[in-house]
């Protein structure tokens, strides 16, 4: 019923979203051939430090991807129905409008979890055939020769939160956008939203040296532009940005269930 | 059960300094075909967004088949079956759409909807932005039918329609729907096809409602009556409007026609004719706007 309309709607930019997955993995690929972390387990002290920031690019090529796809997904739920002017059939359907809400919000999620999960797996069993020899040697990946070393899959499972969060926040910010503008073209609100947010971000930085959450989950620690670990308190970061991003389709119920159709 | 299917009470709807709605009180019996008559922007779209739950009222009441219309707008929207705007959901063909919109109706019916499909020949390969004006308005009463409503409520269904559509689609109405004992409420300002079908009508102008009566009631109560002389009468509750030009007066009557005659004679007036009124020359005589608005069925 609402899931077909849901797939029909969605299914040319998540076929768009799986190719620019693959082509990253293509990248990855490529990356592990530019910097030789292959084979010898001799070469683990020299080649550590590029193999494990290998997440780092593939952390945030696959965070900017699949936010695109969150971003494009936005302009395609109610907002875009209510500004073609299907919006009276619809929600003259014997549903709450917050149930086409939910359903729109939890749709977009799934699939985001979905191209991210399968994306990661992707990823993972690439990493873990390209650096098998590496990790056997080290007992997981580490980030610096005297850290304690993580394993491939906990790292993973990290990285794929980390992209959830981020692109179910983009996804979030443009679907409120589109439903406070009653149109698809929210999603252009939606992106001055969160760049309005990174500049102020960088203002406040700049001219009072306060400091706003990025809107990408910081995952990895850096010293010196060099990748030394996994940053703490992670927990706590998470369940404030799911909290964050739960926010704005609450908002967006909020100002649906008030709105004149 | 409430003998009504809609009710409204005082319905009021504001919008800053504009009244949409001021305190109209409708009221449809079960199985009516009721034409909800005004002009463009009298107020008629208003009063059936607010039964549909689409928009809140700002004062007074509104019910549907014994619900109260926005607190049970699910129950409603279950029983009653709506054509507001023509817009379905334009990527989708009319075989996509009956798909799609089956799932909501537990009492929808695909025999119905695959009949009224070849009965009223729309194209359900084709998708709905690609369908003429009439065929989407076709697929959208369509749609309407077959969820098996014990109401239908249409906002405007003939407006832009070819007559031949148009007749399609009253047939469809009356023969198949109404025949049944089920309800209609259809807003229109095609007085002709609201005349032709409905046996009930409300007229509403400047958001107000000024007439709500039987049709028949109307046909044989209302009449327009001229009369000259020196003493004839201003005020009486039957006279709707009065008019003088040139030593004529003439009056527009809702009831009472030989009483009111017989007092004028028996005030020396000369009574120079006793004229039936048509749904049309009632509505333009309410809606008060003769000179500006004058329908070609009045013209014809």
């Amino acid at each position: 019923m609402y899931l077909s309309k849901q797939w029909r709607e969605s299914r040319y930019i998540t076929g768009l979203a799986v190719l620019g997955l693959l082509l990253l993995l293509l990248l990855v690929m490529k990356g592990h051939f530019m910097i030789g972390i292959a084979g010898d387990p001799s070469s683990v002290r020299s080649h550590h430090e590029n193999f494990s920031e290998l997440f780092v690019p593939i952390f945030y090529l696959e965070a900017a991807l699949v936010a695109f796809w969150g971003w494009l997904a936005a302009g395609i739920g109610i907002g875009k129905n209510l500004g073609e002017e299907s919006g009276s059939f619809l929600f003259t359907r014997p549903r709450r409008r917050s149930w086409f809400l939910w359903n729109d919000w939890g749709f977009a999620m799934a699939q985001i979890a979905i191209i991210v999960i399968l994306s990661n797996l992707m990823f993972g069993t690439l990493i873990r055939r390209i650096g098998m020899a590496q990790m056997q040697a080290t007992g997981g990946i580490q980030f610096t020769p005297d850290s304690s070393p993580v394993s491939l899959v906990s790292l993973m499972i990290l990285i794929s939160v980390g992209v959830l969060l981020f692109s179910g926040l983009v996804y979030s910010v443009t679907y409120f956008s589109t439903i406070v503008l009653k149109r698809a073209m929210g999603v252009v609100l939606g992106v001055g939203i969160l760049i309005g947010y990174v500049v102020l971000s960088a203002l406040l930085h700049h001219y009072y040296s306060i400091h706003l959450p990025s809107l990408i989950p910081g995952l990895f620690d850096f010293e010196n532009h060099r990748l030394t670990g996994l940053v703490g308190h992670l927990g706590i970061s998470i369940i404030a940005r799911a909290a964050v991003m739960m926010a704005f389709p609450i908002a967006a119920q909020v100002i649906l269930d008030r709105s004149e159709i | 059960m409430s003998e009504l299917a809609i009710e409204t009470h005082a319905l009021s709807k504001q919008y800053g300094a504009l009244a949409a709605l001021d305190r109209v009180n409708i009221h449809v019996e079960r199985g009516a075909i009721y034409g909800f008559l005004g002009r463009n922007g009298a107020g008629k779209t208003t009063a059936i967004r607010i039964l549909a739950g689409l928009s809140p009222a700002t004062g007074g009441s509104a019910h549907v088949l014994g619900l109260e219309a926005g607190r049970d707008r699910i129950e409603i929207l279950q029983r009653t079956g709506f054509v507001i705007e023509k817009m379905l959901l334009p990527y989708m063909t009319g075989r996509e759409l009956v798909r799609f919109n089956k799932g909501f109706f537990p009492s929808w019916s695909d025999e119905r909807a695959k009949r009224y499909a070849d009965a009223l020949e729309i194209p359900m390969d084709r998708k709905f932005k690609k369908l003429s004006h009439g065929s989407k308005t076709k697929l959208c009463l369509l749609l309407a039918l077959a969820q098996n409503p014990e109401l239908l409520i249409l906002d405007e269904p003939t407006s832009s329609l070819d007559p031949v559509i148009t007749d399609q689609l009253l047939r469809v109405l009356v023969e198949d729907f109404a025949n049944n004992g089920r309800t209609i409420f259809m807003s229109s300002h095609h007085l002709s096809e609201v005349e032709k079908i409905a046996d009930w009508v409300g007229i509403i102008d400047n958001g107000r409602l000024l007439l709500e009566a039987r049709l028949d009631d109307i046909r044989s109560t209302y009449r327009r009556i001229r009369v000259t002389g020196e003493r004839v009468p201003s005020k009486s509750p039957e006279i709707l409007t009065t008019s003088s030009s040139e030593g004529v007066t003439e009056y527009v009557l809702c009831a009472g026609e030989e009483k009111f005659v017989a007092d004028l004679r028996n005030n020396g007036a000369i009574v120079l004719e006793v004229l039936p009124m048509n749904l049309s020359e009632i509505f333009l005589e309410l809606a008060g706007k003769e000179n500006q608005h004058v329908p070609v069925e009045t013209m014809a």
